[in-house]
């Protein structure tokens, strides 16, 4: 049980990761690194 | 109620990010260099009971649609709807900041001129009459000192109670408008027409000033009395080198390695002991807590224990980006990078690239020329980004502990040496161009706000946590993944699909002192992203530690790596290792950007390329020059 537990939430853990890494990539942004100006990445959310 | 649109203009340097900031709540970078903002910003607010959107336009000194920063100011003031137009001037510099004033006017726009920076213009002594001033020019007029929430709410008063359809330009401005529209209406040659341009409105400058402005008493302000020594003269060099030295010696022998030490302990050692007992006594299978404590904790920790270091060396950063120093750097350069065939505007863009190389190479947009431009980004991805700075700072510590700091600032200025290099050779051979002119404006040195270098920090900073638990994250559990298993089953690392493809990236650099397979599959993994080399060692040299000594699990983590990586690497190879990894192939992120921003995948095949091979090249050296020495 414990294992399946554990499991799990690793298995989500690097969904969610490899999504976000996958979308920056088909995106073509960058995590925020306090640049904004200089980029358009994040600035659909602002 | 309707929505009130307000666009802020000006000059550069004029304070208008900040008063977007306090007006907005935004975090948007202020620069304290021209062509911080490439483009416009847009945020909201709410005063009494009124929705107001706000514009940050880029600053531009004139509106004649020459450069991208123009036509985004032209085109959005001319084609939007907007209730108010307020033109940011620096009181300090009224009289050439009035340029822009004058022909923002000569299109007809409304302004509402906001006087700003006007603490620094008493200081120096211009006395600026506002009375005088409205009635010279015929549009309200309001002071503010910028970082002030007395100015804040001044201006969230006067937004919210100018209509602006009461003012008209006074009687000298439309003269004035008339004799430009009479001038642009000759048939003489365009240059001439410019001449006669810019004499009209300089004698309208002159009559508003001698009208509202008072300049009999000032002095030389602070700043130039300053910059004799930082931005002038033989010291100018040696002094930049000081300060980004001290820059070093905080983030590494003072501040910054002491808390990561204390992190690595509690992460790498304290952490990794306390999870392995937990999941065992609940009973996880073995393969699972491996997977937890070897590859993700191992991975993401070693990535962690960075972290000090990093938000260090961006504080500090950005404490002197907001003093007005990294300004003078690009004037300080400008020689340098002018027998690049370059200017000091280029310092601008690879300055970001200390933080990321994603940002610098879009700042790259700010560059005048199409050659400087494409030069500028082709060569930001040989400095060290943060995500370099890991790589850097483990080598430095295990193989120079005793001069560490000292090993990271040559390789920093490696980086730079490298990328001017570069810039020399891409502008002689691949861009074979004119370059262009070079007009910088020093910005007044100041004190900066605490607030908006410790919300650059953390934004920062944060960016790179967010790596640590995404890709990182994910590259570790792939990398433990690739380490236990071949494609048989579960395996001995020695004979998995990462020892595989290490060994074949190693056949690579059995010159250069380091054909491991470990150093083979981390610099693989580094083109994922940079820290996943540091991530992919952690994993590696841990996990084989782990299974191998037992007396070594009450060690930190740091202590694990170096068990494994003290015989993988002597200290010339490890600085050659250091040389490698400093310039060879941008991360996947950079190299999407390079593809957008130089519009193709031959940019990115021959940015890929053209760093590893260059990498190879200067490590190769490196190595066996140091062997020749005796090292």
């Amino acid at each position: 049980m414990a294992t399946f537990l554990v499991g799990a939430l690793v298995a989500a853990a690097f969904f969610f990761a490899v999504r976000h890494v996958y979308r920056n990539f088909r995106d073509g942004k960058e995590d925020c690194c306090g640049n904004c100006s200089g980029c358009h990445g994040c600035s659909a959310k602002r | 109620m309707a929505t009130l649109a307000v666009a802020l203009t000006g000059n550069p340097n004029t304070g208008k990010s900040t008063i977007f900031n306090e007006l907005t709540g935004a975090r948007q970078k202020i620069g304290n260099w021209p062509g911080v903002t490439v483009d416009k910003k847009v945020g909201y607010t709410r005063y009494k009971d009124r929705a107001i959107s706000i514009v940050d336009l880029p600053g531009t000194y004139s509106v004649n649609a020459r450069s991208p920063e123009e036509k985004i100011v032209i085109d959005y003031l001319m084609n939007n709807k907007l209730d108010l137009v307020m033109d940011v001037v620096d009181s300090s510099n009224i009289e050439r900041n009035l340029f822009l004033t004058v022909q923002l006017l000569e299109q007809g726009i409304p302004l509402l001129i906001d006087l700003n920076m006007q603490d620094d213009a008493e200081r120096r002594g211009i006395r600026i009459d506002v009375k005088k001033l409205e009635e010279a020019i015929g549009m309200p007029v309001v002071e503010t000192v910028g970082r002030s929430s007395k100015s804040t709410r001044k201006l969230l008063d006067v937004f919210t109670d100018t209509v602006m359809s009461q003012y008209h330009v006074s009687a000298q401005v439309q003269e004035h408008i008339d004799r430009v529209q009479a001038i642009r209406a000759k048939d003489i040659p365009d240059s001439s027409k410019e001449e006669a341009l810019i004499e009209a409105r300089y004698e309208l400058i002159d009559k508003i000033m001698a009208q509202a402005v008072n300049t009999e008493h000032v002095s030389q302000s602070v700043s130039e009395k300053l910059d004799r020594y930082l931005a002038n003269g033989f010291l100018a060099l040696p002094i930049f080198l000081a300060i980004l030295y001290a820059v070093f010696q905080i983030t590494f022998t003072w501040i910054g390695q002491p808390i990561a030490d204390v992190l690595d302990d509690v992460i790498n050692t304290d952490f990794v002991a306390f999870m392995t007992d937990f999941l065992t006594d609940a009973g996880v299978a073995d393969w699972l807590v491996s997977l937890v404590c070897d590859g993700i904790i191992a991975g993401v920790g070693a990535v962690l224990t960075f972290v000090p270091l990093i938000f260090v060396l961006f504080f500090c950063l950005s404490f002197l980006d907001g003093t007005g120093y990294m300004a003078r750097i690009a004037f300080i350069m400008d020689p340098i990078m002018r027998r690049c065939g370059l200017t000091g505007k280029g310092v601008m863009p690879l300055m970001m690239g200390f933080g990321c190389g994603v940002p610098a190479i879009m700042g790259a947009r700010a560059l005048d020329s199409e050659k400087d431009r494409m030069v500028s980004i082709l060569v930001t991805p040989f400095l060290t980004c943060g995500a370099k700075l890991p790589i850097m700072a483990l080598f430095a510590a295990m193989f120079f502990p005793d001069q560490a700091a000292n090993v990271v600032f040559a390789m920093y200025i490696a980086g730079v040496v490298m990328a001017i290099v570069a810039a020399k050779c891409l502008g002689a051979t691949v861009f074979r161009d004119k370059g262009s002119t070079f007009l910088l404006e020093l910005p007044p040195y100041r004190l900066p706000d605490m607030k908006t270098v410790l919300l650059e920090t953390w934004d920062k900073g944060k960016g790179y946590l967010v790596k640590a638990g995404t890709i990182i994250f994910a590259a570790s559990v792939l990398l433990w993944v690739m380490s236990n298993y071949n494609f048989s089953g579960p395996c001995e690392i020695e004979d998995s699909i990462l020892a595989m493809l290490g060994s074949w990236m190693s056949q690579l650099f059995v010159f250069h002192g380091f054909a491991t397979w470990e150093a083979g599959a981390a610099l693989l993994s580094g083109i994922m992203a940079k820290e996943t080399v540091v991530a992919t060692m952690g994993i590696l040299y841990g996990a084989a530690d782990v299974s191998t000594e037992a007396e070594d699990a009450i060690e930190t983590a740091g202590a694990f790596m170096n068990t494994g990586m003290a015989t993988s690497f002597t200290a010339l190879s490890a600085l050659a290792f250091m040389v490698f990894s400093q310039l060879y192939t941008p991360c996947v992120t950079a190299l999407g950007t390079i593809k957008k921003e130089a519009g193709g995948w031959k940019w990115v095949a021959f940015s890929a390329v053209y760093m590893f091979v260059t990498a190879w090249l200067i490590s190769l050296l490196v190595y066996q020059i140091g062997r020749l020495l005796g090292f």
